[in-house]
């Protein structure tokens, strides 16, 4: 930076900005951060080296009334002016000289290389996971140790009596041999199979067609945890049909780009994860821009929740007409990093919700002429469930 | 001979039972159906793969030029200054859209999924992304120059670093949004002289 410095000395005279930096960054991140970054080309272009390429005198006139600049005949505002495709930037006249000179020192010591106290690139520190199958190890080496120690017990006991010395495979041969003619044990050991081997039969078949826990690897690490959760987007901005259709939408990548043509890096995997959505759409976060011309290749997300072709759900029904939240379905998406399947999605589960859940006919126009019929039938107090108003009819779900 | 049959049928269950629960769910595996025809039917559902068409999507974009019901033209407002000019000098909220008690709670819906993040929710500019120095600068409605016309054309088109919400809300939707953030507005202008500059909420 400094050697950049001392290079454009030549151009625009060496200028002193001694202002309050603090103060100057505060008022950068509130006023002009939104079209300026110091060391990228946002909507405005970088000002990390502002200070070296324009003159004091010039940057005050420009950002108290940069359009009475142009006007004025400046051949250095036209030019920027036309650069940036005529996009005006508001003039600033709340701003005085000292407020003008603070930000001006904040794009000087922001933009120089900071003393890096811990990388970030560092690997974050892996927390030992809670590992049974390391005990059950340990476990078992000291059961054959023990095994081992009593049969050496064992015989030296019968050298001492003068007896023969057999050795562990022959003592287990016998002892089979022994257990096998006895009938009991033969008939217990069976009976433990048998209820061993219908138990897993019973729940082999029931989890065949049920999802739960379905967790595929998406093609983007997109974190809900961190945008539902930390940055608390609600979820219909980016899950906008649901409100309104069938479905519940997977995003397009327009929406993505609302936050991310400005956020470039997320916390967690810096700018890898976030380049692949301007892979997919076209867009160059070094310019800011959108190529002309770019094969756009749609992002394969992987489908997780999926209702089989012979029932039918309706997302608008429950989230507007409903007004059943995200979460009773989909469970805590806002502490998930990775998505997966929270509820069986069996019709058992479906029936069970229909029968408990208690419809708030009083707040939403919708239930109006119904709930006139409905006081009739179940007399004025009564609480009325998806169940009274038809919900576990089979033509509901499956026609 | 009798109990070397009774060990192999016992041998013989035993692996049956494992790899009958075997088809257990695995992360990256849906599991099995009982009858896959029954559950994939034969018509072709909004994000299946299809791969008939190039890039196998199945849901296809509109033909070009195609308008949908009840679309109102905006063609004559262009996405650049001189539009938001143009938006901000005469355009005007439509007839059928008042402020009313019930349109002002919907409003109030719509901004608090599609705004308040960024605007936050008195659109002072310090929704929980600003405050997680995720943006930075997010104007407070009451120190700009809006009206009705520059709010829509924003919505639709954006401006600076704000992107398009015209594939999140429909027009309609988006005047209402627009009587909603100029409430906010007209909430925030008696306060200013006692509320302290870039104070929050």
């Amino acid at each position: 930076m400094l050697f950049i410095a001392v290079l454009s000395a030549s151009t625009v005279q060496a200028q002193e900005f001694t202002g309050d930096v603090a103060n100057g960054k505060s008022l950068f991140n509130g006023q002009c951060a939104a079209c300026h970054k110091l060391d990228k080309k946002v909507v405005g272009p970088a000002l990390g080296d502002v200070t070296t390429r324009r003159s004091k005198e010039w940057l005050y006139a420009w950002i108290k009334d940069n359009q009475a600049l142009r006007e004025s005949g400046d051949a250095d505002a036209i030019a920027i002016y036309e650069e940036y495709n005529g996009s005006i930037m508001p003039a600033f006249p709340g701003l005085s000289d000292d407020d003008i000179n603070d930000i001006l020192a904040y794009t000087i010591e922001g933009s120089k290389p900071k003393e890096v106290l811990v990388d970030p690139n560092d690997p974050v520190p892996v927390v030992a996971e809670n590992d049974n199958t390391v005990l059950l190890y340990i476990l078992g080496g000291i059961l054959i140790f023990l095994v081992l120690l009593l049969t050496r017990v064992k015989n030296t006991l019968k050298q001492v009596q003068g007896e023969g010395v057999t050795t562990l495979a022959q003592d287990a041969n016998i002892f089979t041999r022994t257990a096998l003619k006895n009938p009991r044990i033969v008939t217990v050991l069976t009976l433990l199979v048998a209820v061993v081997f219908l138990q897993q039969l019973y729940l082999g078949l029931m989890v065949v067609n049920v999802d739960t826990n379905y967790q595929p690897s998406q093609p983007i690490k997109f974190s809900h945890e961190l945008h539902a959760g930390t940055n608390q987007i609600d979820c219909n901005y980016c899950h906008s049909g649901a409100r309104k259709s069938k479905h519940s939408n997977i995003p397009s990548a327009n929406v993505c780009m609302n936050c991310h043509m400005y956020i470039q890096e997320g916390p967690k995997y810096g700018t890898e994860e976030i380049a692949k959505i301007y892979a997919a759409i076209g867009f160059d976060p070094e310019s800011g821009t959108y190529i002309e011309d770019y094969e756009q290749k749609p992002i394969k997300w992987v489908r997780i929740h999926k209702l089989p072709d012979l029932a039918y759900f309706n997302h608008a029904q429950h989230v507007t007409a409903g007004n059943v939240e995200c979460q009773t379905c989909h469970g805590p998406i806002q502490e998930m990093e990775e998505v997966y399947q929270y509820s069986p999605l069996t019709m058992g589960w479906c029936i069970n919700c229909h029968r408990e859940t208690k419809v708030d006919v009083k707040s939403n126009d919708y239930y109006n002429d119904m709930h006139a019929k409905l006081k009739e039938k179940y007399g004025p107090n009564a609480e009325i469930t998806v169940e009274m108003i038809g919900g576990l009819e089979c033509g509901k779900c499956h026609y | 001979m009798l109990k070397r049959q009774l060990v192999k049928n016992i041998a013989l269950l035993l692996s049956a039972g494992l790899l009958i629960s075997s088809c257990k769910q695995e992360e990256n595996h849906r599991g099995y159906q009982y009858m896959p025809d029954m559950y994939d039917g034969p018509a072709i559902e909004a994000y299946d793969g299809y791969d008939r068409f190039g890039d196998s999507i199945s849901s296809l974009k509109p033909v070009e030029g195609t308008v949908s019901r009840g679309f109102m033209s905006y063609q004559e407002y262009s996405p650049d200054a001189d539009g938001y000019a143009m938006a901000k000098a005469e355009m005007l909220m439509p007839d059928g859209i008042m402020a009313d008690e019930k349109t002002m709670e919907e409003a109030k819906e719509l901004y608090n999924i599609f705004c308040t993040h960024c605007h936050g929710d008195k659109g002072m500019g310090q929704g929980i992304l600003v405050k997680n120095e995720k943006f930075l600068g997010v104007p407070s409605y009451g120190d700009r120059d809006i009206n009705f016309g520059t709010i829509f054309h924003v919505i639709t088109y954006g401006k600076g670093v704000m992107g398009s919400h015209a594939s999140q809300v429909t027009p309609e939707e988006r005047w209402k949004l627009a009587l909603y953030v100029m409430k906010l507005k007209s909430d925030m202008t008696p306060k200013e002289e006692t509320t302290a500059e870039g104070s929050v909420e």
